[in-house]
């Protein structure tokens, strides 16, 4: 479990924000722009040290463990998650393996053996030897997980994983990420689509200018009048076959 | 996970360095015979002579400093993330070149003296880019900053070959500043040999950090890299390295810049797998650079640094026309 409390920061701003990341759940971390969701998100990854307040993770101060050793429990994949070089599809997921490469357990066997179940678990089969930038938005941002899942961490934080993807990759992504929590992975995902939000996540942590305005189940943080006061539009909130629906209502100028 | 092509790959190249190394010091204006250098006890014949003190240390500097560029410009280019930075580009070439022409100017042509300031003057300019662009330097603001420090090195050398006391002063500064292995000596190879070999060391020993930055910091630092740790080995080993070689060579251009094209095509684009072969083919290159000035100079040798930029020119400009369109 990662448990943040109270966290402060200034630039950007983070005013005592909680969050709990449990095994087994899909906690979304939604709000509008600028709210803070990458800040807390980098926070929870280690990769910024708050101001103040408490980071633990397994009940150990999250900045006390070392880089490789926190390495090796969470997996971050960064917004717009971007691949310098034109590797190939299997280079990429391999690169995940480096986080234990000074674990005396390890082998290129169980290496190979690791990336080969992600392959295959990902559905890369027929791409492995593709090269990355040769592959559509929805194929990279699965071979993107792939690599994280590689690392066969406990933490997979995913920072906007279906921006700028067609409808279809969009599912395609969230279904992976929900997979992993079946299988007690502990998944924290940034979103910007409320009704992705609502339909993914187990709870939900609703951020607005660096405070956490509500957190909770999906109905208890998704409601017209939450919506109007963080993001300034009406919406309206349904309920369909036991899933939450936002419906914006929508006033084009003609 | 290493491929058994990639070992293969490295024992051709290793063969291969060993026949150009073994062509390098016996091909020369003057046929030397091996019945004179050998069988003789004496080391003061003329062939002995030219064999010990000039073609084997030729070749030796011309592997130390080919594999030195290789190796730097391959590492460049990954940690930059960029193929097209040099071994130079942060400022270490032009450091470490700006305090051995300050050491020429006085006259001070001191083969201990000036591997040091070679070392001082790269480390210099190399911290002094990392510092002006911050620790959290976009790649952008680092290479502007590696420019800048270029110009200001490049503005004081020009300034000292300005003030230079004599034609001849002039002269000396400004061949030194084209590059030359003619003056290799077994004393320079000695006082660079260690530097050079823990700066290897250390670059060599990050190949896999290199290979995380594909991702960009962020996610190399979620992976395990500890980049300020990382940033500070590649400023010392750069240092070391570059730092070590031209005050002896002087200048040599685009080695450093070409060979990782070359071997991309063979290597793939993983920054870990280029290092070594890029070592390996830095040399041999940079001997066979030096075969063709030795051979075709008559008179006044022809620089080797002018050599490398003619055909790297020409060769890099090829490389980019036939690559623009899948060029990283």
């Amino acid at each position: 479990m990662i448990n943040a409390t109270d966290i402060c920061h200034s630039l950007p701003f983070l005013d005592g924000v909680d969050i709990v990341i449990r095994p087994g759940e899909v906690s979304g971390i939604i709000g509008p722009n600028g709210a803070g969701k990458t800040t807390l998100l980098k926070m929870l990854a280690g990769l910024i040290k708050p101001a103040s307040g408490n980071i633990e993770i397994d009940n150990m101060p999250l900045f006390d463990i070392s880089g490789s050793q926190r390495a090796i429990r969470i997996a971050y994949l960064e917004q717009h998650s971007f691949v310098h070089w034109p590797l190939s599809v299997r280079q990429l997921i391999e690169l995940g393996r480096f986080v234990h490469r000074h674990n005396p357990n390890n082998s290129p066997a169980v290496d190979k053996q690791v990336v080969d179940n992600v392959i295959e678990q990902v559905g890369l089969n027929d791409l492995v030897d593709r090269q990355f930038y040769t592959l559509s938005g929805g194929e990279r941002a699965r071979v993107i997980i792939a690599r994280a899942l590689s690392v066969q961490a406990f933490y997979l934080l995913v920072d906007e994983p279906i921006a700028s993807l067609d409808l279809n990759f969009q599912l395609e992504v969230m279904n992976l990420l929900s997979q992993q929590a079946t299988n007690n992975m502990a998944v924290c995902v940034i979103l910007h689509d409320l009704n992705l939000a609502a339909a993914y996540c187990d709870n939900l942590y609703l951020l607005d200018q660096g405070k956490l305005i509500r957190h909770g189940t999906v109905e208890q943080v998704i409601t017209p009048d939450i919506i109007k006061s963080t993001f300034g539009i009406n919406a309206n909130v349904s309920k369909r076959q036991g899933q939450i629906e936002i419906t914006p209502v929508f006033s084009r100028l003609k | 996970m290493k491929s058994p092509a990639q070992a293969t790959l490295v024992l051709a190249l290793a063969i291969l360095l060993s026949a150009v190394f073994f062509v390098s010091i016996w091909i020369g204006p003057i046929e030397l015979d091996p019945a004179q250098i050998f069988t003789t006890a004496d080391d003061t014949t003329p062939h002995a002579l030219i064999f010990w003190e000039i073609r084997l240390p030729r070749s030796l500097l011309a592997v130390l400093a080919g594999a030195t560029l290789g190796l730097t410009g391959a590492v460049m280019q990954g940690y930059l993330r960029n193929p097209l930075a040099s071994p130079g580009l942060l400022g270490n070439a032009s450091g470490a070149a700006l305090f051995s022409v300050i050491l020429l100017y006085f006259g001070i042509y001191s083969a201990f003296w000036l591997p040091i300031a070679g070392m001082l003057g790269s480390f210099i300019a190399l911290t002094l880019v990392l510092l002006m662009a911050g620790s959290h330097a976009s790649l952008t603001v680092l290479i502007l900053s590696g420019v800048a420090v270029n110009s200001v090195c490049a503005a004081a050398m020009a300034l000292l070959l300005n003030l230079a006391p004599s034609p001849w002063a002039v002269r000396d500064l400004y061949l030194w500043m084209q590059g030359s292995l003619s003056n290799a000596s077994t004393t320079d190879l000695m006082i660079m040999i260690v530097p050079l070999v823990i700066g290897w060391m250390l670059l060599l020993g990050h190949g896999k950090s290199l290979d995380a930055l594909t991702f960009g910091e962020d996610t190399a630092v979620s992976m395990g890299v500890d980049i300020k740790k990382l940033r500070i080995t590649i400023v010392i080993g750069l240092s070391l390295a570059i730092g070590a070689v031209i005050p002896v060579t002087g200048i040599i251009g685009f080695i450093g810049l070409v060979v990782p094209h070359i071997l991309r095509p063979v290597t793939g684009y993983l920054p870990s797998r280029l290092l070594v072969p890029s070592a390996l083919t830095g040399a041999i290159l940079l001997l066979i650079a030096d075969l063709f000035v030795r051979l075709l100079s008559s008179g006044q040798e022809l620089r080797i640094g002018v050599l490398t930029s003619i055909v790297g020119g020409p060769f890099f400009i090829a490389l980019i026309i036939k690559h623009r369109k899948s060029l990283f």
